[in-house]
């Protein structure tokens, strides 16, 4: 039975047997490919479309805060001046001829007389500084006080 | 044999990405090269046409105040409404056209076939309907627009000056423009101040046209317009123009009247009207109805005409804009020059036979039969034209015209109003002996009230020839003072002592004979009344009536000028036109500046006094306790004690007055007001006794001569209850130099 070993049964010799070694190339393991970790990749997205979502939506509310703002002080302007025209209407009824005439007019009432007016001269100040009531301390702080001055004359 | 790609095919692939991407990246560059550089400009500008929004913020308009910081005048934002019949043309029906028409007719009073016409013209996007509509309006037609589903009404904001007081001191604050730049008055002489700088935003905005913000911002506020703070007193303005409505009516003042309130130490105006006056807030209506029926009745070009002269008319400020001949009042001028150059003196006599002859010419007193020998400050009690001529001529032609001159009467006061025009005067070359006669008692030359104002203070203030200013400080939006007007010197004109003396003389003026109708119990004020040809008039009748006071007279704080342009309502004479009117003034101003009166024993004798508290009282112990008080009693009913008193008790009566007491529980005893006007004061209040009535002089003098009640405070045939206290009046018709 020929064995694996079959060519040992040849005479080499007369084939001229190489000298050179077989070259063994040796062939790289392929690199198994990494595990992928879905749950990491799914959460990595997920927070990069949150990242990004809540920038824009960021500017989307600054945007509308702005807009906002901008017409809340638009409508303050227009109530400001509101404001004017309605206090012009009011001064326009409160000035002194109006005044006069309703006074007059309505009511019945005269001007003052310059003898109605009583002037009193005084000779001494017209003001009166009001006595504050004081508490037990400053009452006891008035009595050393007091005697401190018998004592020092 | 390996499936995997081997090295050379790897570098074929580098090689080929690496072409690839050069000439993508040339493409790109050149691209960028080519569009930034040589399309650069024309892109950027695209760009900023496209994406830059570029808006002119309008400044709010300064704010005008009074000394006081009353507000005189404010802007406000109005809206200006337009269509665009564009937008109309394909969205609405023409009933639709025709209902928007319909409202807004009627919202804005404005012809609705106007709007129409404005609606037909389709391709139009902006048709102006009416501007400074306010803003209930606006809302309304807004709310009209949407509950209606309606498009095609716009609304451009604008800015309207308000002003609240109506005509109050119309003459001096002017009025804006429809582009809202001052026109008249202050508004137009500090508009530069008040109309502020306008600014700019630049924003970027997205496709939609919404605004981008924080990028390309930029802003540039705008300034708002300064504040002017005038020295008019909104109190003493109202004195005036109420004393100056009275003159107008009461004398019938034809070519109106003019008032000015100074400060005789600072120049400061406290107030300046003239009257008839007009509405700040419609200054284009003409307000005097007979006026604007008559341009009713004028068409075309002869309408437009007469109307720009009736507007001009009644835009004008008397005190600066119009001259007049200042008659007797020019002779405080002339007096206070011949005591400065010592040509007279106080004790100084003048004959006046009634007539004086200059050159061959006589010319007349108006006292027929002469002042007869007077001395200096009884020539100007006596307002003696023949005494001024001689003085005038004492003086000499140079030496007036220098101190005419050194009073400001050839120069403009420089005050801070437009409008301000000089005087008609002789000058040094054309006086001859006639010219300086006539002029030395104020004829022949035409001053403008604030220039004879500011002379007459200068006379009493110590000499000081001051430059007259209505605005007192401008400031900005934080109250910080920008500019600010303070007392300005012109020149000295006379001494303090010459000046001294001639407030003396001038306050015999007011006191002499009696008191004069400038008079007001309490006070020392000093004046000069006037009454001069209107030289320019057609009429020869026409006169111009005028009186200056200034008080008190030992230390002078204010002056009043009233001036009447022709009187017709009988009364010509400054004494009696103008005079009161001056006193009326003083008795409200005085007071209010803390000048308090100071009644001599002959005053408080005559001043009102209190009724007594007699309820419960028999009627002998009543009648003591009033008689007590220097008043007297008249007892209605058939009880034993008092239970009721008209004027009540604690009220004001006129001492030696009449007091009802009543001694049951009735109505008042009633009676009929008399005719009083025209009396002389004594027989007045015997008439007003007899009618059960008392009796108060409100101004004047009664017990000087030549006077007559002018007013009456309840009319004739009015019931009244017996007690009543009737106001009047007295003026003196006599007639004071002139």
């Amino acid at each position: 039975m020929l064995s694996s070993l079959a060519y040992r049964e040849y005479d080499l010799e007369t084939f001229g047997q190489s000298t050179r070694k077989p070259e063994i190339e040796r062939i790289p393991k392929a690199k198994a490919l990494p595990k992928v970790n879905t749950f990491k990749v799914i959460a990595f997205v997920m927070v990069a479309i949150l990242a990004c979502s809540a920038y824009l939506y960021g500017r989307m509310r600054l945007n509308e805060v702005n807009t906002a703002y901008t017409e809340v002080m638009a409508q303050i302007d227009i109530l400001n001046s509101e404001k004017v025209r309605l206090d012009m209407a009011l001064n326009e009824k409160m000035s002194l001829k109006n005044i006069e005439e309703y006074a007059q007019d309505e009511l019945g009432l005269k001007k003052l007389n310059v003898g109605q007016v009583h002037y009193i001269s005084l000779e001494e100040e017209a003001v009166e500084a009001a006595q504050t009531d004081s508490g037990y301390l400053d009452k006891v702080g008035d009595f050393v006080k007091d005697m401190w001055n018998k004592i020092a004359v | 044999m390996s499936n995997l790609p081997t090295k050379k095919m790897k570098r074929r692939l580098k090689a080929y990405c690496a072409i690839l991407m050069c000439i993508g990246f040339t493409w790109v560059t050149l691209n960028v090269g080519y569009n930034s550089l040589v399309r650069g400009e024309e892109l950027k500008s695209l760009a900023v046409e496209q994406q830059l929004d570029d808006m002119t913020v309008k400044p709010k308009r300064g704010i005008i105040y009074d000394r006081n910081m009353t507000i005189l005048a404010q802007s406000a934002t109005v809206y200006t409404v337009y269509i665009a019949p564009n937008e109309m043309k394909g969205n609405m029906d023409d009933a639709q056209k025709e209902l928007i028409a319909s409202m807004l007719s009627e919202k804005l009073e404005v012809d609705k076939e106007q709007i129409t016409a404005k609606i037909q013209k389709s391709d139009s996007k902006y048709q102006e309907i009416k501007r400074k509509v306010e803003k209930p309006v606006k809302d309304e037609i807004q709310a009209f627009m949407l509950e209606n589903e309606l498009v095609g009404v716009h609304y451009g904001e604008d800015s309207k000056r308000y002003y609240p007081y109506g005509n109050f001191a119309s003459s001096v604050i002017g009025f804006t423009g429809t582009d809202n730049n001052g026109l008249y008055g202050i508004e137009a002489k500090y508009d530069k101040y008040l109309a502020g700088t306008p600014g700019r935003t630049v924003r970027a905005t997205n496709a939609k046209g919404l605004d981008m913000p924080f990028k390309y911002e930029k802003y540039y506020d705008a300034q708002e317009g300064n504040g002017v703070i005038l020295t008019i007193d909104e109190t003493i303005q109202h004195f005036l123009e109420s004393a100056l409505e009275d003159v107008l009516v009461q004398h019938k003042v034809r070519e109106g009247v003019a008032g000015i309130v100074m400060d005789v130490n600072t120049g400061e105006i406290l107030a300046m009207a003239t009257k008839p006056d007009f509405d700040l807030n419609d200054p284009f209506t003409i307000a005097s109805e007979e006026v604007s029926a008559y341009i009713e009745t004028l068409s075309g070009d002869e309408r437009t005409t007469a109307l720009g002269e009736a507007r001009e008319d009644q835009w004008r400020n008397k005190a600066l804009t119009e001259r007049y001949e200042p008659g007797s009042v020019f002779k405080v001028v002339t007096g206070s020059a011949a005591l400065e150059e010592q040509v007279v003196g106080l004790g100084s006599t003048f004959s006046c036979p009634g007539y004086h002859v200059v050159a061959g010419r006589t010319i007349r007193c108006h006292k027929s039969g002469g002042h007869g020998t007077q001395n200096f400050t009884e020539t100007m009690v006596n307002s003696c034209n023949p005494a001024f001529m001689k003085i005038g001529a004492a003086l000499g032609e140079d030496k007036f015209f220098e101190y005419f001159k050194a009073y400001g009467l050839t120069e403009k006061t420089g005050i801070d109003l437009p409008g301000e025009v000089t005087s008609l005067y002789y000058t040094a070359e054309q006086y001859g002996p006639v010219e300086l006669a006539s002029s030395s008692f104020g004829q022949s030359n035409a001053v403008t009230p604030i220039e004879m104002m500011t002379a007459f203070c200068a006379v009493v203030n110590g000499g000081y020839l001051l430059e007259p200013y209505v605005v007192k400080e401008v400031v900005d939006q934080n109250n910080a003072t920008v500019f600010a007007n303070t007392r300005t010197v012109r020149r000295q004109v006379i001494s303090e002592e010459t000046s001294e003396l001639m407030r003396g003389v001038l306050e015999q003026v007011v006191t002499a004979n009696g008191g004069s109708n400038a008079y007001v119990k309490g006070f020392d004020i000093g004046g000069k009344s006037g009454t001069s040809e209107k030289l320019s008039a057609q009429d020869k009748s026409d006169r111009i009536s005028s009186f200056i006071g200034f008080a008190p007279v030992d230390n002078p704080q204010i002056a009043v000028m009233v001036m009447a342009d022709v009187p017709t309502n009988g009364a010509v004479y400054g004494s009696v036109v103008a005079a009161p009117a001056v006193a009326s003034v003083m008795a409200d101003t005085l007071p209010y500046l803390g000048i308090n009166p100071q009644y001599s024993a002959e005053d408080l004798e005559k001043l009102d006094v209190t009724v007594p508290n007699i309820l419960g009282l028999t009627i002998g112990e009543a009648k003591s306790k009033l008689l007590a008080r220097g008043l007297d009693m008249e007892t209605v009913g058939e009880g034993d004690k008092i239970v009721r008193v008209f004027p009540s008790n604690g009220s004001q009566v006129p001492r030696d007055g009449k007091v009802i007491a009543y001694t049951t529980e009735a109505e008042n005893v009633t009676t009929t007001v008399p005719n009083i006007v025209g009396m002389n004061p004594q027989k007045a209040m015997q008439v007003l006794e007899n009618a059960g009535l008392n009796i108060r002089y409100k101004t004047g003098r009664p017990d000087a001569d030549g006077v007559n009640v002018s007013t009456q405070s309840s009319a004739e045939g009015a019931t009244v209850p017996r007690g009543t206290i009737i106001e009047v009046d007295c003026v003196s018709i006599l007639a004071d130099g002139e």
